[in-house]
């Protein structure tokens, strides 16, 4: 057993060998790694000590597994401890939902080759290796080639369990639509989470991903999402945090393959002394890719968005195409937006675009709608809605899309203004 | 177009040469508390201002080397290789037959004296780290503009410096800021009384001619209310195989409805550091605007800033940075606004060519009690070349929702089309591409007097030149 700061290091006599080990290699990284080396500019806008310092007091929970079932319109993925039963949901489907400890030979072999997929243009930071070294929520997800995975599959997390690792392994020309939901626990004690996200999506594979939260006021939700994107891999994620004290993500696309495509949506809708602080990189190191970027957000009471977006080209990679763009709504005078739409070009034949802005309502808007009838707030909220469909008409047909607006419309209604 | 001709580019630097060095007094290499001490006696300063370099130096010593920026670049520097402080002459000239043969040629070959007879108002010219030449129109004089060294505007004008000198950009500011505040030597100070129009351009000179040579000067212009004036500097210095440093400081205060337009068209040498700290301070009405062209250095970083305190007071950055092979322009703009009814505009054209990096750094913030600002950002890039490199850091902090705030950036490569549009008309690949260039930075170009804006075209032509293919 290995101590640091307080922090337990628990090996798990109940884990395999190979997993035993890694944990053990992420441990020896993490407690070689320094606040100092930290990279300010990532976390500039929110202090990470305090973070931290919550995190280490929770870092030991005891070890979950996921379970499998099914309804009418979805297929859902819920955890449970570790101490109960396997689960015993007979899979006719070519999909395959396990925990890390649990995996045969052949799949341990896979997951780790997922794992050790190197983290380019990002040093893996405190927290990232804190996870490997002591999730104690793991879900391994693995979709056979070519198989196309109709129904959504839901994956129903809760915040008490603090720290989990979600691995994603979609293998050729295979389709999933996946949803990461999480929500607060009935008897919260732990308020901060730590979600780590790996997906590997190979060659001509088509992934739609997406995140949304309603955790309750205090939580502190850190996630870290990797996406790999081999040949024409195609990749749709969406990001729709609702609750929360502060809800940081941090969303890394590589890709590996020629003719590879990712669109990234997202949509913030703040208030009271909410925090949403996005930052993403978009790695190109190979030509002919595509990134799009699309943010809307919209802050007010005492609230604040950043958003922080990074695309990387890379020498050799021409005939890259990459879009980004922020838009942000004030709606009060304490509320804060920061918004940084970066570029770092290597290569001279590409396609690259980014636009910002940042601004409050029309007045002369809100006048047109109260003539017609409406109260001033039933206008601001309908010229928030407005704000926000560009972002939902990019989003594919279907539950996903109806879930996302329905979150959205009674976002809307809540918050008052 | 052949690679021999891309080596050989660098050598058509015109303001490559150097003079023999031959001076009064040349201070040992290195950074000590006694070098500090010997600039201080030279110049026979006051204690306070001597107190005051001590301060800094310490706080030069404790602050870490930027963790940001081109670290590879930054790690190279060795401050303990430099001259931090050499005089050239004994006494200022007044007329350039006071200055030494052997300077005076120098700017005669950069054409100086030529233009100041033509379109100046007044100029000065430092050459290593003392002002060399300066002279003023009559009729100025007797409006009571004050236009010295910044050595001689401390000993004549001792009370108007203490208030302001660092005062828009203190010692503690910045790694460079601490050192310029040590060590500073020369520079500018300008003082425009209330209502007074500088109409035509006032000019610094600064030339590096010593190997391993730390420049530093410190400009400080202040311009009361109502006045007006138009500043320009230009930089050069000798190719060395070492490595040079120019690091200045300059503080610009624009008092209520005043004006101050700062145009820098810098064109160091592929082996000087060019870390400078550029701040502006608009009260109420006052515009200021920051000019900034980027052709030369190794490594620049560079971020004119502007504060806009005063209600109604305008901010404008136009700049434009041209990196070429081995060189990495870092520049940028910000603008922070503290008051109503404030406004600024940014417009940043970078081109890249044969491996060159050109980054774009930015800063928008709008606090709470600035109502009804208007921010408007726009950056451009150009890469000429698969190897060359442009980035974009834009970051904008908005803490006040009545704020309008734009932002927009496009990166791209010479139209193909567009260059085959030109040869079909007879123009040469390295012609069109020129003409490209040029139309693509005209914006910048013609914010410049004319003599500047032919000089510019002429200067990107000659980098043009066998950038192509």
């Amino acid at each position: 057993m290995a101590q640091i700061d307080n922090i337990q290091f628990n090996i798990r006599s109940s884990e395999p060998e190979w997993l035993t080990k890694f944990r053990k290699k992420s441990w020896d990284l993490f407690s070689k790694q320094k606040w100092a080396d930290l990279d300010l500019e990532e976390w500039r806008y929110v202090e990470p000590q305090s973070l931290y310092e919550n995190m280490k007091t929770s870092a030991n929970g005891h070890l979950r597994r996921p379970h499998l079932s099914k309804n009418e319109h979805a297929l859902l993925v819920t955890h449970a401890n570790e101490s109960e039963e396997k689960a015993t949901f007979s899979n006719e489907l070519p999909i395959q939902v396990s925990t890390l400890g649990d995996l045969n030979e052949t799949d341990a072999k896979d997951v780790l080759s997922i794992l050790n997929l190197p983290l380019t243009h990002h040093r893996q930071d405190v927290f990232g290796s804190l996870n490997l070294a002591c999730f104690n929520q793991s879900t391994y997800i693995s979709i056979e080639e070519g198989a196309c995975i109709d129904a959504p599959l839901i994956l129903d997390q809760i915040v008490s369990s603090p720290i989990s690792l979600l691995v994603v392994h979609l293998k050729e020309r295979s389709n999933l639509n996946l949803v990461e939901r999480w929500s607060s626990g009935a008897s919260d004690s732990n308020n901060i989470h730590h979600a780590r996200v790996i997906c590997l999506l190979e060659t001509g594979s088509k992934l739609s991903f997406m995140s949304t939260q309603n955790v309750n006021e205090e939580s502190q939700l850190l996630s870290h999402h990797h996406f790999f994107l081999h040949k024409d891999a195609q990749l749709e994620a969406t990001y729709l945090p609702l609750g929360g004290a502060l809800s940081r993500q941090e969303q890394l696309v590589t890709f590996l393959g020629e003719g590879a495509h990712a669109k990234t949506n997202g949509l913030v809708f703040g208030h009271k002394k909410q925090v949403f602080d996005f930052h993403s990189v978009q790695h190109h190191d190979v030509p002919r890719c595509e990134s799009d970027l699309f943010f809307r957000n919209v802050v007010t009471d005492q609230s604040k968005s950043i958003f922080v977006g990074n695309v990387a080209i890379r020498e050799g990679a021409s005939g890259t195409v990459a879009n980004q763009a922020n838009k942000n709504l004030l709606l009060s005078a304490e509320a804060e937006a920061v918004t940084t739409p970066k570029l770092e070009i290597d290569t001279e034949d590409v396609v690259c675009g980014h636009g910002a802005t940042v601004a409050t309502l029309s007045e002369t808007e809100i006048f047109y709608l109260q003539s017609r009838g409406l109260t001033r707030e039933q206008a601001i909220k309908m010229i928030v809605g407005g704000f926000f469909s560009p972002i939902l008409e990019r989003l594919p047909a279907g539950l996903v899309r109806d879930e996302v607006l329905e979150s959205v419309e009674q976002r809307i209604q809540e918050v008052s203004l | 177009m052949s690679k021999l001709k891309v080596m050989d580019l660098r050598k058509d630097y015109k303001y490559g040469f150097h003079d023999p060095e031959d001076y009064v007094y040349k201070s040992e290499k290195g950074l000590s508390e006694d070098v500090v001490r010997q600039i201080s006696a030279q110049k026979d300063e006051p204690d306070w201002m001597l107190q005051q370099r001590l301060r800094a130096l310490k706080i030069f010593r404790e602050k870490p080397m930027p963790k940001w920026g081109n670290q590879d670049l930054l790690g190279q520097m060795d401050f303990d290789d430099i001259y931090y402080y050499i005089r050239p002459m004994e006494k200022q000239g007044k007329s350039w037959d006071e200055v030494p043969e052997n300077i005076k040629k120098t700017f005669d070959r950069l054409g100086i004296p030529e233009a100041e007879r033509k379109f100046l108002a007044g100029v000065t010219a430092q050459y290593e780290s003392e002002v060399v030449y300066h002279s003023m129109r009559e009729d100025l004089v007797e409006q009571g503009v004050i236009f010295l060294d910044m050595d001689s505007g401390l000993r004549e004008h001792e009370e108007m410096v203490k208030k302001y000198f660092g005062s828009v950009i203190p010692a503690r500011d910045n790694k460079f800021s601490a050192l310029n505040t040590a060590v500073w030597s020369g520079g500018s100070f300008i003082y425009i009384p209330k209502g007074v129009n500088v109409e035509i351009p006032l000019q610094a000179y600064f030339r590096i001619n010593a190997q391993n040579m730390g420049q530093f000067e410190r400009t400080l212009i202040i311009a009361d209310e109502g006045s007006s004036v138009h500043y320009i500097e230009g930089c050069t210095a000798p190719t060395y195989s070492s490595d040079s440093l120019h690091s200045a400081v300059v503080e610009l205060i624009a008092m209520p409805t005043a004006r101050i337009r700062y145009t820098t068209i810098q064109n160091w040498s592929n082996n000087v550091y060019n870390l400078v700290t550029k701040r502006a301070v608009a009260h109420a009405n006052a515009t200021v605007e920051w000019i900034d062209g980027n052709l030369g250095s190794k490594l620049t970083m560079k971020y004119p800033s502007i504060y806009l305190m005063g209600e109604g007071a305008h901010g404008e950055v136009l700049s434009i940075a041209m990196a070429g092979k081995g060189q990495h322009q870092d520049a940028g703009a910000k603008v922070i606004h503290s008051a109503p009814n404030t406004s600024s505009q940014i417009v940043s054209k970078s081109i890249s060519k044969q491996g060159g990096r050109g980054t774009y750094r930015g800063l928008v913030k709008v606090d709470p009690e600035a109502r009804d600002a208007r921010v408007n950002v726009k950056c451009d890039a150009l890469i000429i070349g698969d190897a060359s490199r442009s980035d974009t850091y834009p970051a904008m902090e908005i803490n006040n929702k009545t704020a309008k705030v734009e932002h927009e950036a496009t990166v791209s490569k010479v139209e193909a089309e567009q260059l085959f549009y030109l040869q079909s008309r007879g123009l040469t690949e390295d012609e069109a591409t020129t003409m490209i260039v040029n139309g693509f930075i005209a914006p910048f170009t013609k914010e410049l007097p004319m003599e500047y804006a032919v000089e510019l075209n002429r200067l990107i032509a000659l980098e043009m030149e066998g950038s192509v293919g």
